[in-house]
């Protein structure tokens, strides 16, 4: 660089910021106290063995780990979408804890009528009659378990060449509200799928992607549990209308199927009834009616 | 060799202990990093200057990450965060490569 004398500017003197980034990158610190500690007689550097100097090694090294793992964490949507997803298992775990306090309450009150209505008269047995038919009461025997499942890669890769719509490979709504319709006529007494009783007021529909039963989402593949008399609903399965619909949903779109009948199926009870109306009966045997009591139907 | 050592340890800590950086501390991570590396290489270059002193790393290194945050933090309130955060990232990045140019030559006599 050109001597400069006392007072004299530097042609380039606007350019401060730019020169002393470049010239004097180290922290002029390190040579002032250089200086300082040669002056008092000291080497000019306190070495790197210091305490202080490790402590902050370990601070610096403790940094950098931490902020690599907050910082190279994927954003945008896929964590978005695993959040999502925890909050949902979240959500269905409490909905599932909850079911299960309904369905202890349920037999709670169960257990209460048939102490007050007293065993063996006609009430507890119609009681019973009512329940498996309107679907609150678990029931287990002999029937048939039919799987459904989307069809694979090769048949949605095949929708559209065939003329049908994006999708055709996947059981749809209407595919099990057909089926099931076709088995209660058959002369089913109990079904559920997924482990969702079907009742009177039951819906199977879709939400997104997913098939929904009572507005709980299902997960593939399809298990409809179906109790009745074994014969008929296979006869039904095997050469009725829901056979020739299953037949026809492999054929045509892919979708898959697989019909086993057993000695033994538990079907589990609806969870949530809705109390309608409720009569007080007073110990001489008049009635008192409360308020009606509605609430959503499952 | 003994900070070089005391850097491998305290990664190994983090990278073992996962520790949790909270959401308001976040937007600060990336500029306090550099600001980090700026001092660390700041302090190699010294050493081999013959001129480290860790008083001096100690105040430089807390400084570079304050005062980078703060700018951060200035430059969100005003709005002009991002146009702020990268002449500060130029900055410190001009003064890592001069750095480390001097220790390169240091190392290499080249």
């Amino acid at each position: 660089m050109t001597e400069r004398h006392e007072g004299e500017r530097r042609p380039d003197q606007s350019m401060t910021l730019l020169t002393s980034m470049f010239e004097r990158p180290l922290d002029p610190g390190y040579e002032a106290h250089a200086k300082a500690r040669e002056r008092r007689g000291l080497p000019g550097s306190t070495g790197t063995r210091t305490v202080l100097t490790v402590i902050m090694a370990v601070l610096i090294g403790l940094m950098f780990a931490t902020s690599a793992l907050a910082l190279r964490q994927p954003d945008g949507s896929s964590e978005a979408r695993e959040r999502l997803i925890e909050r949902i298992r979240e959500h269905e775990a409490i909905a599932d804890a909850r079911s299960q306090e309904i369905r202890r309450m349920q037999e709670e009150i169960t257990a209460i009528q048939s102490r007050n209505l007293g065993e063996g008269s006609g009430r507890v047995q119609e009681l019973q009659r009512l329940k498996v038919v309107t679907g609150s009461q678990a029931v287990t025997g002999p029937g048939l378990v039919i799987t459904m499942d989307d069809g694979g890669p090769e048949a949605a890769a095949a929708c559209i060449p065939n003329g049908y719509s994006d999708g055709c490979h996947r059981v749809k709504a209407a595919d099990l509200q057909k089926v099931t319709n076709h088995l209660w006529k058959a002369g089913a007494e109990a079904i559920a799928i997924n482990g969702h009783r079907l009742t009177a007021q039951s819906s199977i529909r879709v939400a997104g992607q997913a098939l929904t039963v009572n507005f709980r989402p299902l997960k593939r593949p399809y298990v409809i549990s179906v109790i009745g008399d074994p014969d008929a609903l296979t006869a039904e399965i095997t050469d009725g209308k829901a056979g020739a619909l299953l037949v026809a949903f492999k054929n045509l779109y892919g979708v898959t199927f697989d019909i086993s009948a057993v000695d033994e199926v538990a079907v589990p009870g609806a969870v949530a009834g809705s109390l309608r109306e409720a009569e007080v009966i007073r110990d001489d045997g008049t009635t008192e009616t409360t308020s009606t009591v509605s609430e959503n139907a499952p | 060799m003994i900070p070089l050592a005391g850097l491998l340890v305290g990664v190994a800590l983090g990278l073992f202990l996962h520790p949790d950086v909270p959401l308001w501390l976040q937007p600060y991570l990336p500029i306090a990093v550099i600001a980090a590396l700026d001092a660390v290489f700041g302090a190699v270059r010294a050493v081999m200057d013959g001129i480290f002193s860790d008083k001096v790393f100690v105040v430089s290194f807390l400084s570079n990450v304050v005062v980078a945050a703060l700018i951060v933090f200035l430059g969100d309130q005003l709005g002009v965060g991002s146009q702020l955060s990268t002449g500060v990232v130029v900055v410190l990045g001009v003064r890592i490569f001069s750095n480390v140019a001097a220790i390169r030559r240091h190392l290499f006599s080249a």
